[in-house]
């Protein structure tokens, strides 16, 4: 009779072990397979302007339904160069200019290949510095923020609401008004992900991190 | 009286020693017991079906995939409302494929690879196409040799669950891919992408998210099947680097 029980409670036992083994093994796979993420391309196929040794040199970027241009004109000039930013429609062919800029040539603005928001309402820069990298948001339309300002500086915002964090790469959109900042933690090697949501300029802080 | 004590000490002791026996062979058959639950585990765990081998859309993937396209319609991703456009049908799209209407210039095979998330389209050896895409960030992308399925100008797709949950309707050009290990229905495919612009990156929860510009002139270049031959060949491959 013992050993008929004793050998209920191997069986039950050795059931219970196999189920919970096996539900560990699958989460830590799936969990793997989750947080296994793709990293940012080394090389993104914007098109790049072709040095011409007159006039200016052109980035342009269509909108990803193709309906709406992003026009970047850079006009070099000994140690500096004039940016001219503008957005076209193709239904139109109306080139509204965004902003115009003069930088230092240690200083690069360029179009990102996700530049455009998935509405087409907003755009976004890359402006690389020997310091750090910045992007500015700008409304497709050509119209100011409510603050009057021409675009808004993500870089400068994040710094003023987020402290304790360095952002690291703006990547793209995750919808019509929330961009994806990624983001490291100062002082230990933390990465945190961001959603910076246009319309109320705040920064969302995320659990997933979108490398 | 002093022999009823000792007699009842020694019955103790018996007791104790029967116990700490019983403790011992306890442990021991626990031990054998987990010994033998770890190496089935191990065993019957490759057996277990994988993720990659349920579907791309967890609700759409239910039901055989067809042409759907909807006007003004409302989509959800990430649980929340994200505007959808409208699909235009060209005047070419339902006109049916022939087998060797194209004057082709070599074999056509596209590549996506997982470790720099980038698409390539080759035709022979000159280069058709090369462009970021988004592979599984929710779910995985099934990594192998495929050939195209079936091509849908305009599907819908269903699938995750609260904050995750997305019913995206006209997700243009859509070219469901399968080998033998991952049938059609499975529901992986390149589509294009209209509720998110983050390309170069995983976003996507198993399929292969592509710019719809850059879709579109994949899809019209692409063959489905067409009578005994198979679809044009897709190879995934590519490791998604770890943070």
């Amino acid at each position: 009779m013992i050993t008929v029980r004793h050998s209920i409670e191997t069986v039950f036992f050795i059931g219970i072990t196999m189920a919970v083994m096996l539900f560990v093994m699958v989460q830590r796979n799936n969990s793997k397979n989750q947080s296994v993420f793709s990293a940012a391309l080394p090389v993104v196929i914007t098109p790049m302007p072709t040095p011409t040794p007159k006039g200016p040199q052109i980035s342009i970027m269509d909108s990803p339904e193709g309906s709406k241009t992003l026009t970047l004109e850079m006009q070099q000039d000994k140690d500096i160069t004039t940016y001219t930013l503008s957005a076209s429609s193709k239904s139109d062919n109306e080139k509204k200019q965004l902003f115009k800029k003069v930088e230092p040539n240690s200083q690069i603005l360029s179009i990102p290949f996700n530049t455009w928001s998935t509405d087409n309402v907003y755009v976004f820069l890359k402006e690389k510095t020997p310091s750090m990298d910045n992007y500015l948001v700008f409304q497709s339309s050509g119209n100011v923020f409510p603050d009057e300002a021409a675009f808004v500086s993500i870089q400068e915002l994040f710094s003023k609401k987020v402290p304790g964090y360095v952002i690291e790469d703006v990547t793209g959109w995750a919808g019509p008004t929330s961009l994806i900042v990624n983001t490291k933690a100062l002082g230990d090697s933390r990465k945190v992900s961001f959603w910076f949501e246009v319309p109320s300029q705040s920064f969302i802080q995320l659990s997933t991190y979108f490398n | 009286m002093k022999k009823k004590s000792i007699h009842k000490k020694k019955r103790t002791a018996f007791h104790a020693k029967k116990s700490h026996d019983t403790f011992h062979l306890t442990i021991f058959r626990y031990a054998i017991a987990f010994a033998i639950a770890f190496i089935l585990s191990v065993a019957v765990y490759p057996l277990l079906p994988k993720q990659t081998s349920l579907c791309a859309n967890s609700i759409s993937c239910k039901e055989p995939p067809k042409f759907e396209m909807e006007t003004n319609a409302r989509g959800i991703f990430n649980n929340k409302p994200v505007p959808v456009p409208n699909i235009k049908l060209s005047r070419n799209e339902n006109v049916n494929p022939v087998l060797g209407a194209k004057t082709s210039v070599g074999v056509k095979h596209i590549y996506v690879n997982l470790a720099t998330q980038t698409l390539t389209a080759y035709e022979g050896d000159i280069l058709f196409m090369e462009t970021p895409i988004s592979s599984g960030l929710w779910g995985k992308t099934p990594k192998g040799d495929f050939t195209i399925w079936t091509k849908f100008r305009s599907t819908r797709m269903t699938g995750g669950s609260g904050a995750d949950y997305y019913d995206l309707p006209n997700v243009p050009y859509v070219m469901f891919f399968s080998n033998e290990e991952v049938p059609g229905s499975a529901g992986f495919s390149l589509h294009g992408t209209y509720w998110h612009n983050n390309f170069g990156h995983a976003m996507s929860h198993g399929c292969v998210n592509m710019k719809t510009t850059d879709v579109g002139k994949l899809y019209e270049w692409a063959d489905g099947p067409v009578d005994a031959a198979k679809g044009t060949p897709i190879t995934i491959f590519g490791d998604q680097p770890s943070l």
